[in-house]
């Protein structure tokens, strides 16, 4: 209730004015359906536990695939499991049935803007765009707005929902100027869906505000929409080879070569990392490819996954037996330079894997009623994951430049935490430790000393509110660098799907 | 290191779920997500939309809150309140809609004019003019209370003051609404 120092009239206006008209009920049920086809890939990441019976055929689906996997190996079991749930690289799962997309990626580039069309599909129930804008003078470029499809005069589909995520050049601590302002834009656009029949339209983009000049006003693009199932396995799937028993394993990760693509133009591995129950999000670094002929084959890029980031979750497989444990195989694709085709035996090496331990422990930092910027707080807090052992020995109170990914740099009050303990164990290196945010708090960038080693966590305040006293801190996971090297050698066929004629 | 399980609820007939039931069973099952979406989106499109002002600058922040939301919702733990929780992340959008912003901000993007001025228009064109003689972060509170409902204590949680602050400060922002009021009387 509010207080009744103030006339009822003055209260019952409030609610008056506040109240805003009613959503479009279509925006509404366009946004649920969104986010739960998002939700399929973002919260499923635990096997279920037998407590129900649709669980219980959950569990008995899930050892089918585990059956499926070792008799007709996990590569065709992926290409079918990526048909069945209709994932689609930096977009997310949407419904393939009768839809289209572009083969390949749009891009132009004028007045030293690029601006790229990395996905269009039109499904039976929605058109999403994903693209991206790199350049200057790009202020509002970013705005909901700025993209229109229509397929012939007069029309033009009505947007849904919208991510636009700003791109920041790269800076050290000592040189980043205190608001930069982005040099592109990553943008996730919904429209409503396109009708069925067409498949030519016209994408433009306007950047309204923006310093581009005259010239600059619309960009518009005619596309042709392909149906899905030719984009979505690509024509590299359809003409790859895959190994057999390709894989290699250390500290528990293993690493399998599922699938290669190789012809004049590209090499495209995808392979499977299998993590142990609470290890997730594994990325391989320093991989090279390497062919019997002595070539050495850099990654050119990371072949778009998961925000162009990320390894996808394929499968959580449940314990063989009671109380055993749970294993996660993550998919990931790796586009290297060409390869040599008289080749015929190829190595991939990575030396480490990337990791993130989960972890649930936490514990109070008491900072008394004014805490002050430069204050220190002693601390005797231990914990580990999977028995990699972590002592935190000082906390401190500094004033630092908060970098999130949706919003701009800025200064921020923040706690420093100490490790003190070793940063290498059996060849695991600690990387990063996570904070869980609560509230008005945002996980801010790690810093690690190069001379002393000391690796150095942040917790940032959204506001320059007094953080609570006792304030206490839950370490959320862990990223480990797990040293290799993985080595995983397979054959190449005398003659690859590509050449065939 | 611990696991840590969602909890789990059996919920009776008649009972609606709580929040931090919901989100523990969205961590099984994610169209339990459904559930928050419906129960939360008008509250977070309303406190949008009198944020920034119109429909669609109110959609967009709305479906980048709940994105935001579901790709943060396996590091919420139920220590606090999920509203709070999701209406700090609401603010934060509003914040972002503001910077990115290259025309000048009027008057009427901060505080828009009501969408449906019903019978008495004359009292809330008044109420109006005295809301743009408060400050921002007063603005912001009365926004959270009558546009978000939240709680005094939810919003103790969003701006990190105890609940007696908010209580406090919510005491003297209705005195200074009335003596506002009272002076475009005389």
């Amino acid at each position: 209730m509010v207080e009744h120092e103030a006339s009822t009239v003055t209260e019952k206006t409030l609610w008056a004015h506040f109240r805003a008209p009613d959503p479009d009920s279509e925006f509404l049920a366009a946004l649920e359906k969104n986010l739960l086809a998002r939700a399929d890939v973002v919260l499923v990441r635990r096997a279920p536990s037998p407590r129900f019976a649709w669980r219980l055929a959950l569990i008995a689906a899930a050892l089918t695939l585990v059956g499926a996997v070792l008799t007709i190996g996990p590569g065709r079991v992926w290409a079918a499991l990526q048909r069945w749930a209709g994932y689609l690289p930096g977009i997310g799962v949407v419904e393939l049935s009768e839809a289209r997309a572009l083969p390949a990626p749009v891009a132009r580039t004028s007045l030293g803007v690029t601006f790229t069309i990395e996905q269009l599909v039109a499904s039976p129930d929605q058109t999403i765009v994903v693209a991206r804008i790199v350049g200057a003078g790009l202020r509002g470029a970013e705005s909901p707005w700025a993209i229109r499809i229509g397929w012939s005069r007069g029309t033009s589909l009505r947007g849904r929902a919208w991510m636009a995520d700003p791109i920041y050049a790269a800076c050290d601590d000592q040189n980043c100027p205190s608001e930069p302002e982005p040099i592109g834009y990553v943008v996730r656009a919904a429209f409503e869906a396109l009708p069925i029949e067409t498949n030519r339209v016209t994408l433009a983009w306007t950047a309204p505000g923006s310093d581009l000049g005259d010239t600059s006003g619309e960009w518009s693009f005619d596309l042709e929409l392909q149906p899905i199932d030719s984009v979505a396995s690509g024509q590299w799937m359809v003409n790859s080879y895959m190994p057999e028993d390709a894989r290699d394993s250390h500290h528990g990760i293993g690493l399998v070569v599922t699938r290669v693509f190789q012809d004049s133009q590209a090499t495209v591995v995808e392979m499977q990392m299998e993590t142990p129950d609470g290890v997730a999000l594994p990325s391989l670094h320093g991989a090279q490819l390497i062919s019997t002929l002595g070539t050495v084959y850099l990654p050119s890029r990371v072949a778009p996954v998961d925000f162009d980031m990320n390894p996808i979750p394929l499968v959580t497989t449940t314990p063989l037996e009671p109380g055993g444990p749970t294993r996660t195989l993550w998919l990931d694709r790796q586009l290297f330079t060409p390869g040599q085709p008289t080749a015929r035996e190829m190595t991939l090496r990575a030396e480490g894997i990337q990791a993130s331990y989960e972890s649930d422990f936490e514990f109070p930092v008491i900072l008394g009623e004014a805490p002050a910027v430069g204050q220190t707080f002693p601390l005797d807090v231990s914990f580990d994951v999977g028995g990699f052992l972590i002592h935190l020995d000082q906390a401190r109170i500094v004033e630092a430049t908060l970098w999130e990914p949706l919003a701009k740099p800025r200064r921020s009050l923040t706690i420093e935490l100490h490790v003190d303990s070793p940063i290498e164990q059996d060849g695991r290196r600690l990387r990063e430790i996570w904070l869980d945010p609560q509230f008005n708090q945002v996980h801010a960038d790690p810093f690690m000393d190069p001379t002393t080693g000391i690796l150095t966590e942040r917790l940032a305040w959204d506001t320059v509110f007094t953080p609570l006293d006792p304030l206490t801190l839950r370490i959320d996971r862990v990223v480990l660098d797990v040293e290799g090297p993985w080595v995983v050698n397979w054959p190449v066929p005398e003659i690859l799907p590509a050449e065939r004629p | 290191m611990r696991q840590i399980d969602p909890p789990k609820v059996e919920l009776t007939a008649g009972e609606p779920p709580s929040d931090d039931d919901l989100v523990g069973r969205s961590r099984d099952d994610p169209q339990a997500f459904a559930a928050i979406y419906q129960r939360y989106v008008l509250k977070v499109y309303r406190y949008a939309h009198a944020r920034v002002g119109d429909t669609a600058a109110a959609e967009d922040v709305t479906s980048q809150v709940f994105f935001d939301a579901l790709v943060a919702l396996p590091r919420y733990h139920a220590r606090g309140s999920f509203a709070a929780w999701l209406f700090s992340i609401a603010r934060r959008r509003c914040a972002d809609h503001f910077r990115r912003r290259t025309d000048p901000i009027r008057p009427d993007d901060v505080w828009p004019p009501p969408a449906d001025p019903g019978p008495d228009s004359e009292t809330l064109g008044r109420l109006r003019s005295v809301l743009e003689m408060l400050s921002e972060k007063e603005r912001d509170l009365l926004t959270l209370r009558y546009a978000g409902e939240l709680s005094h204590r939810e919003i103790g949680h969003v701006l990190g003051k105890s609940e007696a602050a908010i209580k406090m400060a919510m005491v003297r922002l209705m005195r200074k609404l009335k003596a506002l009021w009272e002076t475009q009387d005389g």
